[in-house]
């Protein structure tokens, strides 16, 4: 499951990414790069292997965060989001209802300018998820 | 006093010169790039490809004037010494060349490959995207 955010009016979007089956991150690399139809050492391979690490290696794992070092200041993993992440209510509500399913929820701020509205979504969702199983 | 909560940044542009055997075509370009034409993410380059076709000056290198310099084949002045000279060899095979620029200030994906740094080359195509031109 991929979900989009976006902090403010004027603030870029950015996404919450689930993945559901508890891959390693190099499983996750190795699935999108063969998802993604790439050659290896080509332009787009790179560009994707940037936008799996930007995702799976530099994105805060919030669900794993909350676990290591928030889990006795906040009561739930909903207020964690809420009051630390200052998600929206919706936001929190869909996380909170998908955190027992999700092996992580990455909170992905990219610097990819073509990220943007519902085009970033479907991008990342055609890149990421598994279209015959929904919120892979 | 007015505080802006979002982020302020410069519009900014890129030359890019592209080299080819043949007509640019977008099945070539995808190629080039590495990406497979019912690949998810080949719609960004598709988009690319035609930002590129559509800001490009196209010139058939067998038959421009050798003696002059390649910034007069295209009317320019922003071809720089690593352009010229892959200019100058393509000339003598008779290739053709399209040379433009992309601009931060019209689309997503243009901006994205005005902020990226870019050359790469196969058989049938050699692209260009290093170049600033503010």
């Amino acid at each position: 499951m991929i979900i989009s955010v976006r902090p403010g009016q004027h603030d870029r979007d950015e996404y919450v990414v689930c993945p559901c089956a508890p891959l390693s991150v190099a499983k996750l690399r190795a699935r999108m790069l063969q998802r993604a139809k790439v050659t290896e050492g080509s332009y787009a391979y790179k560009l994707v292997d940037d936008l799996h690490a930007a995702i799976f290696v530099r994105s805060l794992d919030l669900k794993a965060d909350y676990s290591a070092y928030f889990v006795c200041e906040y009561e739930s993993f909903g207020q964690y989001l809420r009051r630390r992440a200052r998600f929206p209510s919706a936001v929190v509500a869909t996380l909170t209802e998908a955190v027992d399913e999700s092996s992580g929820m990455y909170h992905f701020r990219p610097a990819y300018t073509f990220l943007v509205d519902t085009y970033g979504l479907e991008f990342l969702r055609r890149l990421l998820e598994d279209p015959s199983v929904r919120g892979a | 006093m007015k505080i802006r909560a979002g982020f302020v940044t410069n519009s900014s542009s890129t030359s890019f010169l592209i080299i080819s055997r043949d007509e640019l075509e977008e099945g070539a370009f995808l190629e080039l790039m590495g990406v497979a034409p019912d690949s998810p993410i080949a719609d960004l380059f598709r988009e690319l490809f035609s930002d590129v076709v559509g800001k490009s000056q196209r010139v058939d290198l067998s038959r421009v004037d050798s003696r002059v310099s390649p910034e007069t084949w295209f009317k320019t002045d922003r071809l720089s010494a690593t352009m010229i000279a892959r200019l100058r060899k393509a000339a003598g095979q008779g290739l053709t060349a399209y040379f433009g620029s992309l601009s931060s200030d019209d689309t997503p994906v243009q901006t994205f490959f005005c902020t990226d740094a870019l050359e790469v080359e196969n058989e049938r195509m050699y692209f260009n995207c290093l170049e600033c031109a503010w």
